[in-house]
């Protein structure tokens, strides 16, 4: 992964950018609302695959944007 | 797969080349934490009946991928506590196991750049000799007798204001840490089997009964993960959530430095440590990549970065070139503290969230998880870091004592 | 050395139509920052039809006149990427390790833009120009 795609700008190395996050998402088949609590202040999904997750274009347009990058290479994927 | 791991070699202790179809204990992943829970439940349980399953060769993973530092000066007395048994142990060790593990007391100096953080390594050091880990705090004209090689005004930039000092702080050769328990283990009658993947979890309802590998299924009393890097992989077979995010984290080593350079030393504000290695590398690490991912790749910037931090203390950095770089998968957990003991789905015991302070903790997380195991008791000491300290809302927060950020 | 001027210039956050429709007075210089952010210079008062838009003065650019061959020796010497190929057109990104803006003129000419606090700093790193 030397370089990441922005939108607005093109293609760009690596360190313009900061990393934000994954989309966490907590599992319908917890129910409990204390327990979506913890599960949403807490816990990870740490895909070990294709994840979605936004970064920000910190030396060029200054935009967040979303992206699809498969963890186990670091290869961006079309969303 | 490598060509190292092509040619992989038996291990010599061991004659058995299938695993048996049972097992009182399994332990997936055979670095150092899962061989020393192997080598304490048969050596001080009496627990035999063990085998270590590694999906490549033994130390493969994070065992062989870290900085050797062994120190116990964490914020939080919990933490303290175990990591100074850890220490304790480390300095035992070749006693106990008769290898040498080439372990050295070098002493840990955490420097301070601003008032701030000066104010941080005071508390530092009231907390742990509180705690039992033995540290003073330091001036300036100290440091420099402790390590010549320093540039107290940091550039101009990162003037040295004083710094906590762990008297313990110590390194160990990473590989022979992880020769030593996995001989002493199947002296002691365990088996390891190396080129062995984990498959799966086998079941029984909401139990876990064994494991599915690339040699078979085997079925177990219980099933620890001592997976460093895929541990959300297995856990999720397991059905547990965890709150761990998986990062790279890169490290380095130059070239030989003819002289002595004697301390490891840390920096809080610059974010970095430094020791050398016994043949005279200076070797290097500093956070972890931001974003998490499951690649082992090293990248210049990181290098360039960590090589700025390096020169800005140790102006004779410079003139060193860097010889070999690397990077390991880490299981950063988000309170920054590790997660031992068992979890909601029975059988399933846990041996994680080590991020980057994993290596340290060996001799005291294997003995501890072979007290668990043996007992079926939580021992004191690892209590606090039960998985279950999320659901309770007493989280171990201590992130600015991983020496990352 | 580069010769790196304050600029004054109309900072304007929009709705991207508005911006796509606006009608900027002949001489001035649009630099699209991203769909909503649009940075101007040579307007007395800019006016767009979003009623929510933000207008607002800028003074933290810093800016220089470059040739061609200038664009083309810190291309070769400080960027680490691909400069777009396509005149005129705005290059955002880090030149010489520092956050920066091209502003590529048709005529091959371009407008150097750097914040303020970080011009110097640009300015010594580029060093001596062809």
């Amino acid at each position: 992964m030397l370089f990441v795609t922005c939108p607005n700008c093109g293609s760009r190395p690596f360190e313009e950018f900061r990393y934000g996050s994954v989309f966490p998402v907590t599992p319908e088949i917890i129910t409990d609302d204390d327990r979506r609590n913890v599960d949403y202040a807490w816990m990870q999904d740490n895909i070990e695959g294709p994840t979605l997750e936004r970064w920000f274009h910190e030396s060029g347009c200054r935009r967040w944007f979303t992206a699809k990058r498969d963890t186990r290479t670091d290869e961006w994927l079309d969303i | 797969m490598n060509e190292f791991v092509e040619t992989l070699l038996d291990l010599p202790w061991q004659s058995e080349t299938e695993p048996n179809p049972t097992y009182d204990v399994v332990i997936i992943g055979g670095g150092g934490h899962g061989l020393a829970t192997a080598y304490y439940l048969a050596t001080r349980h009496g627990i035999t009946n063990v085998c270590v399953l590694d999906a490549s060769y033994i130390g493969s993973g994070n065992s062989g991928r870290n900085t050797t530092i062994i120190r116990s000066n964490y914020g939080i007395p919990e933490s303290v506590a175990f990591y100074q048994e850890s220490l304790s142990m480390y300095e035992s060790l070749e006693e106990e196991t008769g290898c040498w593990i080439m372990h050295k007391t070098k002493g840990q100096l955490w420097m301070a750049h601003s008032t701030g953080t000066a104010r941080t390594e005071q508390t530092r050091v009231l907390m742990n000799n509180a705690c039992g880990a033995p540290s003073e705090y330091l001036s300036p004209a100290q440091i420099k007798e402790i390590v010549p090689q320093i540039d107290l005004t940091g550039g101009g930039r990162y003037p040295v204001q004083g710094s906590s000092y762990l008297h313990g702080g110590a390194t160990a050769r990473h590989d022979r840490v992880v020769w030593a328990y996995a001989q002493g283990a199947l002296r002691a009658g365990a088996h390891i089997f190396q080129n062995t993947a984990v498959t799966g979890l086998v079941k029984d309802g909401a139990r876990v009964t064994g494991v599915t590998t690339s040699k078979g299924t085997i079925s177990a009393g219980v099933v620890l993960s001592a997976v460093g890097g895929h541990v959300s992989t297995v856990s999720k077979w397991a059905d547990v959530r965890l709150p761990i995010r998986t990062h790279t984290l890169q490290a380095f080593v130059t070239n030989a430095y003819a002289q002595e350079f004697a301390p490891i030393v840390s920096s809080n504000d610059l974010v970095f440590y430094i020791s050398q290695t016994a043949r005279g590398q200076m070797l290097m690490g500093a956070e972890y990549d931001r974003q998490a991912s499951y690649q082992r790749g090293t990248n210049f910037t990181y290098l360039q970065s960590v090589s700025a931090k390096a020169v800005t203390l140790f102006p004779f950095m410079a003139k060193l070139r860097i010889l070999r770089t690397w990077a390991g998968i880490c299981d950063v957990s988000t309170d920054f503290s590790p997660i031992m003991g068992y979890t909601n789905t029975s059988g399933f015991l846990l041996s994680t969230g080590w991020g980057t302070w994993g290596f340290k903790a060996i001799p005291a997380a294997g003995s501890q998880l072979a007290k668990l195991i043996a007992d079926d008791k939580t021992p004191e000491l690892i209590a606090p870091f039960a998985l279950s300290r999320f659901e309770r809302e007493v989280a171990m927060a201590d992130p600015s004592s991983a020496g990352t950020k | 050395m580069l010769a790196c001027e304050p600029l004054i210039g109309w900072r304007i956050i929009a709705d991207p139509s508005a911006l796509d429709t606006a009608a900027w007075p002949a001489g001035s210089t649009v630099v699209r920052i991203s769909p909503d952010d649009v940075y101007v210079i040579g307007v007395a008062e800019p006016t767009v039809s979003d009623p929510h838009a933000i207008v607002t003065p800028e003074h933290g650019f810093n800016g220089a006149t470059l040739t061609a061959a200038q664009v083309a020796d810190i291309a070769m010497r400080h960027i680490e990427w691909q400069l777009p190929s396509s005149r005129p057109a705005l290059a955002q990104g880090q030149i010489a390790g520092v956050p920066s803006k091209l502003v590529l003129h048709a005529d091959g000419s371009a407008l150097l833009l750097v914040a303020t606090a970080a011009h110097h700093e640009l300015v010594a790193r580029i060093g001596a120009l062809a």
